[in-house]
């Protein structure tokens, strides 16, 4: 009576279909290339060459300015495109996992407790809602004004912006977890509360956990590019998308692929998170469907 | 019956959940009864008499609002009191309650909704064994095979998940799992009231024999009369959170007392002739509210032989013959005989 445990069963249900498996293959690619950054191209991203500023890529072929090896051309500073694109995907992926990682930490620490004890449950909320009351972008304005720009305290404001909504989800789940006769039963086993939210309630909310998870590093990923445009995330020279296009605004007219490329590569990682998350939800967690 | 030594002594045991600052609901009101070692105490009543909860009650899942549970197991030694003097439940501590969970154990009523779906069946009987014992991973892995045996499952169910068994599968993980700390004490909660006849049939033998092997006593909760009759040493009535009768199982059938035990009883359906022109005490009406319960006696209402001082006085608790208790002014002259 061999058990597919629960981790395959639900990747070969995700590569079922067929959307869910292009984005699977995209990110897995994406983390490929960022991860692999040098074996990828030849260039330092911060190299730079003033006397080859702002060289189109491969789509003007025919002028005849294209510099050899730049196969997407160069920027302002004469620094190759494709490696600022794959080690600003570094940073920018680096970012929306760790900050989604400590987020959902603390959002899943603030969210058991609330939902397992009601005395914490108004104490927790309540705190919550104070976090919750600001728009994203201000909190993280307020963080990084305080703290001082660094791509550290960047990552600080993502994660404690993202605290409140994890600690609502998982409040609600652990809500009707607790209500389960299986927890009353192991209870009458002679568990404590450590054991039962350890072993029993965070192991059934670990779906909820994984969907919001996912969704919720696109999110972090807009945010960083966000703070970077704003020239709050991660400071220059290190390459990163929104601060790639930040940079580039100025040139708007004369080289809009600056914008364009990065842009695409937000874009593309953004949707493909927000998809797998979608279906992660269909197959993980029907209930949470809106 | 007296010669049998007292496993629990219930004493004004009363529950009441509060709804709202005003409405309180009474689920179990100032019950009083032991339950001897080794026997099958029966517990019947319609739904929402609150025979779960007096059973949640007793194993002190639900903290009493009054009342007492004393206890006379072996855990008693254990919190260095004599087995004849007794602990009562409801006074103690967490930790110390933690340490007479081991005694008292629960089946329910859904074994699909008592097993964690994310946990396999092993798991869920060697955690039984991690929570109260202190075995090694081997040893808990023999222990376990060895229940999954008794029960009547196979050892390779070992590593499999709730959802991959049947119902009657599933029951008897839940009895595994119950009976893995070696209990003196499983409340049953309906726990085969969910199953189909030919596999309740085997679970009830099942429970049966393992009685008889471990020295068990039950404290079974059912509706299905039928069940209790041929499974219980002894029933009890519950109405409205309220004691009816209690009697041993053959005496309760041969000469019920409380009229509304006779309904109850009535209500059962007889296949054949015998029962084919019986005249049937049919009940009318729902049960009252438990947020706000008759005054006098809680039958009242729906009662063929009310009479006028069952509408303001509830009737005292008392025993009319050897073992058989009753509620009811009928029988307030404690004449044995029916009026």
């Amino acid at each position: 009576m061999n058990q597919e445990s629960f981790f395959r069963s639900s990747v070969r249900k995700l590569l079922k279909n067929k959307l869910a498996t292009v984005c699977f293959i995209i990110v897995v690619i994406e983390l490929i290339l960022v991860i692999g950054a040098p074996l990828f191209t030849s260039f330092d991203p911060n190299e730079v060459s003033v006397m080859n500023r702002l060289r189109p890529g491969f789509w003007a072929e025919s002028t005849g300015k294209v510099l050899e090896g730049h196969w997407l051309g160069t920027d302002e500073m004469g620094r190759d495109v494709w490696s600022r694109l794959l080690y600003g995907g570094r940073v920018s992926l680096a970012v929306g996992f760790i900050s989604m990682t400590i987020g959902i930490t603390i959002g899943t620490v603030f969210g058991m407790l609330a939902g397992f004890y009601k005395r914490l449950d108004n104490i927790i909320m309540r705190l919550m809602d104070i976090l919750f009351t600001f728009p994203g972008v201000l909190l993280a304005l307020l963080i990084v004004a305080m703290l001082g720009v660094s791509t550290v305290n960047a990552t600080i404001a993502i994660s404690l912006w993202s605290v409140p909504s994890f600690a609502r989800m998982i409040r609600g789940r652990v809500l009707q977890i607790k209500e389960e006769e299986y927890i009353l039963a192991i209870r009458s086993l002679g568990a404590g509360d450590i054991w039962i939210l350890s072993r029993h309630v965070l192991k059934n909310a670990l779906p909820t956990i994984i969907v919001i998870a996912t969704m919720r590093i696109a999110g972090s990923i807009m945010s960083i590019a966000t703070l970077s445009y704003l020239g709050l995330g991660v400071p220059a020279p290190t390459a990163e998308w929104g601060g790639m296009i930040s940079s580039a605004k100025t040139f708007m007219y004369a080289a809009p692929y600056l914008i364009i490329i990065p842009g695409i590569a937000v874009v593309i990682t953004v949707v493909c998170f927000n998809i797998l998350g979608d279906k992660l939800r269909d197959i993980l967690d029907p209930g949470l469907k809106d | 019956m007296s010669d049998k030594k007292i496993l629990f002594e219930i004493r004004d045991l009363c529950k009441s959940f509060k709804l709202s600052k005003k409405r309180t609901l009474k689920a179990v009101n100032n019950v009083s009864f032991d339950i001897y070692e080794g026997e099958k105490f029966g517990v019947v009543g319609e739904s929402g008499c609150g025979k779960s909860t007096l059973g949640r009650v007793i194993l002190q899942l639900y903290e009493a609002s009054s009342g007492k549970v004393i206890y006379h197991g072996p855990a008693a030694e254990r919190l260095n009191k004599s087995r004849e003097e007794g602990i009562d439940l409801c006074s103690l501590s967490k930790r110390e309650m933690r340490e007479v969970r081991k005694d008292i154990q629960m089946i329910f009523q859904d074994p699909a909704a008592s097993l964690d779906p994310r946990e396999t069946v092993g798991d869920a009987i060697s955690e039984a064994l991690r929570l109260n014992t202190r075995l090694d991973a081997k040893a808990r892995r023999e222990t376990t095979e060895n229940l999954l045996q008794t029960v009547g499952l196979k050892a390779e169910h070992y590593n499999s998940y709730p959802n991959s068994l049947s119902g009657g599968q599933k029951q008897r993980v839940g009895i595994a799992r119950a009976i893995a700390v070696d209990p003196s004490f499983i409340v049953l909660d309906e726990a085969v009231s969910a199953l189909d006849v030919s596999v309740k049939a085997q679970i009830l033998k099942l429970l049966n024999q393992i009685s008889e092997n471990r020295d068990l006593t039950y404290f079974f909760i059912t509706h299905d009369l039928g069940v209790a009759k041929h499974f219980c040493d002894r029933i009890m009535v519950l109405y409205l959170g309220n004691v009816c009768e209690l009697a041993p199982a053959k005496e309760l059938f041969k000469n019920r007392l409380h009229p509304y035990t006779e309904s109850l009883l009535d209500a059962v359906p007889r296949l054949g002739l015998a029962g084919r022109n019986r005249e049937r005490e049919e009940l009318e009406g729902e049960v009252p509210s438990p947020i706000d319960p008759p005054k006098g006696c809680p039958f009242h209402t729906r009662c063929k032989k009310c009479m006028e001082i069952c509408k303001n006085e509830k009737p005292a608790y008392k025993e009319v013959s050897e073992g058989h208790f009753v509620a009811c002014h009928l029988y307030d002259d404690m004449n044995n005989n029916k009026i």
